[in-house]
């Protein structure tokens, strides 16, 4: 990686995880979407949260959408 | 409804190679974007060999795969893997399966890691198949999917009649 750049999405994990513990009160269970710092806002389901930021920010951006659980899940795989 | 049969090979087959179809892995089909339209973006779909894996509880794909599509990352996810915990990537895709008819996956979640069996680009995992019906029919070597359809059924309004 060249020097100063980021890791794909580094700035919205680091934002996600700052504001996990106020929003796990809240939205347990719902799938945020971030971009940079900028919170677009909170979905039932991943398709929401996907098609929601696709709309603001583009379809080939990057950007974080992740359900707020608590603890982190591990899925199974092989 | 629709329904998809394997082919008869002989027993063994599926034995030793496991449920396997040909998918077409590519960026997410949203028509409806507003202000989007598909041409105002590069769309790239490729073809692979999958293996249905009921013991996975997520779809994956190779990394050679989302590299050659250009997938957008919309998360990181930890996964269990055999030998531990791998941290990966994970991308938003669109799943097709022209070959047996099924109806496309528009938009899902896809994790990205090294897969272990050399000829598969991708485990189809329990993801997708909680949208389907799957049954495995060792004794006769054929599995079958089956997977309901929406039929677009149209209520008329309550009271309606169209005599009066």
């Amino acid at each position: 990686m060249a020097a100063g750049q980021r890791a794909r999405l580094a700035v919205e994990l680091e934002y996600y995880s700052q504001h996990k513990p106020e929003w796990l009160a809240q939205k347990t269970g719902q799938y945020v979407v971030i971009k940079d710092t900028d919170l677009l806002g909170f979905y039932p389901d991943f398709e929401a949260a996907y098609r929601a930021g696709a709309a603001s920010y583009g379809l080939d951006k990057d950007f974080l959408v992740k359900q707020i659980t608590e603890p982190e899940p591990v899925f199974f795989v092989f | 409804m629709r329904i998809y049969h394997s082919p008869s090979r002989n027993l063994r087959d599926l034995k030793i190679h496991g449920p396997r179809l040909k998918i077409t892995i590519g960026h997410p089909i949203l028509e409806s974007a507003p202000g989007q339209s598909l041409t105002s973006r590069q769309t790239r779909f490729t073809e692979t060999d999958a293996l249905i894996d009921t013991g996975a509880q997520r779809t994956v794909v190779a990394p050679e795969a989302v590299e050659r599509i250009g997938l957008s990352k919309v998360n990181e996810a930890e996964l269990r893997v055999v030998g531990g915990i791998k941290k990966a990537d994970v991308y938003v895709a669109s799943l097709q399966f022209p070959r047996c008819g099924l109806g496309t996956i528009e938009v899902i979640e896809v994790s990205c890691c090294e897969l272990p069996h050399p000829l598969y680009r991708c485990l189809i995992g329990r993801d997708v198949l909680s949208r389907w019906v799957f049954t495995y029919e060792g004794p006769v070597g054929t599995w079958h999917i089956t997977e309901e359809v929406d039929t677009g059924w149209v209520e008329p309004p309550e009271g309606f009649d169209p005599n009066l």
